[in-house]
């Protein structure tokens, strides 16, 4: 369970909005936070745990303000922390996170607050056996043909009574992978065992799937219903198989047209030659500019290999033509 | 070369690994899993699969 500090809050929510408007391998990250000082005394700072390091952190209170956030090593020279949060920040082999918020202004008893974190996530990065040179030379290997789905991973951890909401959107064009999302929970248990982790059914969940976006909620009741300690949440972000299959064709014709140099070489006519350069240069501009639509991954290189594709044969076919080489 | 004994890990710190690594690695069979100490089965595309990082 994640950690918060002082006991006296209570984490209402979490809303964790993640948008995939910028493409496949990058998404901005939007976790509201709500919780309740349930004391009567006025609060002034929050510590809480995060289940892992987030990169270009904004943290923004209520009234739009962005908050100061203090790290790990602020929180460990403060002599006022409870044992438990002491002896985590203080074995590096945990490699917990905790931000020490300070608020903009005091938050009476009984209060509800808001804070927003907005952070940036990218891809997990597949490695692989081949070698990237044998991946692009080798004819055979379709399935690298083009990367064309980027796979997240999620960890969900909760704090104590809290609802999580998670939505998630993306834009035209991009389209979730067959069968996801795949949503794992272990159980609460010391052990590793084939039992301590579950598949979560998603009917159960009231996930709502549509074309540009899933959602699902999970209550205290339903981690306590499903004896949920932590959950995993892992899905794929590709182009849509129609925005594939035009950016295989269009590759195709990139790839192919050079060789339309070799009729103006067999006709000895040059300014057949300059027209088939001026037809491939619109299609390799074309491939390059399809790339801000479908957002594939591996687009670059098949623009770099038709391009020296292009400029090879234009140059030896002109050279040959220039001097007045005939077959 | 003497062998090291690999710790064991929870499902919990399994996950955490994992969702800690940049890098991860598809495997599809289970025969080859010998040499990584943390892995998690889930399914792709209808298929069982195992995602692996290397310690």
């Amino acid at each position: 369970m994640l950690f918060f500090y002082p006991n006296s809050i209570e984490i209402v929510s979490r809303r964790i909005y993640y948008d995939h408007s910028e493409g496949l391998l990058t998404r901005n990250v939007n976790e509201k936070i709500i919780f309740k000082n349930s004391s009567a005394k006025p609060l002034s700072e929050i510590i809480l745990e995060i289940e892992n390091f987030k990169t270009n952190l904004k943290i923004i209170g209520n009234d739009g303000n962005e908050l100061i956030f203090l790290p790990n090593y602020k929180l460990r020279e403060r002599a006022d922390l409870p044992q438990s949060i002491d002896t985590s920040i203080k074995d590096p082999e945990l490699k917990r996170n905790f931000l020490l918020i300070k608020l903009k202004r005091q938050i009476e008893g009984d209060e509800y607050y808001g804070l927003s974190l907005h952070y940036i996530e990218y891809t997990k990065e597949e490695t692989d056996m081949i070698e990237p040179y044998e991946r692009y030379f080798n004819p055979f290997e379709l399935e690298h043909f083009m990367y064309n789905e980027a796979m997240y991973m999620d960890l969900i951890e909760f704090y104590d009574r809290e609802t999580v909401t998670i939505f998630k959107h993306w834009g035209n064009g991009l389209s979730l992978s067959d069968g996801d999302p795949y949503i794992l929970y272990a159980k609460i248990s010391d052990t590793d065992s084939d039992d301590d982790i579950g598949e979560l059914d998603k009917s159960k969940l009231s996930l709502d799937l549509r074309k540009n976006s899933f959602s699902f909620s999970i209550t205290k009741n339903d981690r306590e219903r499903f004896n949920i300690n932590i959950m995993a949440i892992f899905y794929g972000i590709r182009p849509e198989k129609k925005e594939l299959s035009l950016i295989k064709a269009l590759t195709m014709f990139v790839l192919l047209l050079p060789l339309a140099d070799l009729i103006s070489f067999f006709l000895h006519n040059i300014s057949y030659l300059f027209d088939a350069l001026e037809t491939e240069s619109v299609f390799i501009l074309t491939l390059a500019f399809a790339q801000t639509r479908t957002r594939l991954l591996s687009h670059e290189k098949y623009v770099k290999l038709g391009l020296i594709l292009t400029g090879s044969f234009f140059m030896i076919v002109l050279i040959l033509i220039l001097a007045n080489i005939k077959i | 070369m003497e062998s090291q004994i690999e710790k064991e890990y929870t499902t919990e710190e399994k996950l955490k690994i994992i969702s800690n690594s940049r890098y991860i690695k598809i495997i599809k069979n289970k025969e080859n899993l010998k040499q990584y100490s943390v892995y998690i089965p889930i399914k792709r595309n209808g298929q069982i699969v195992y995602v692996v990082v290397e310690k």
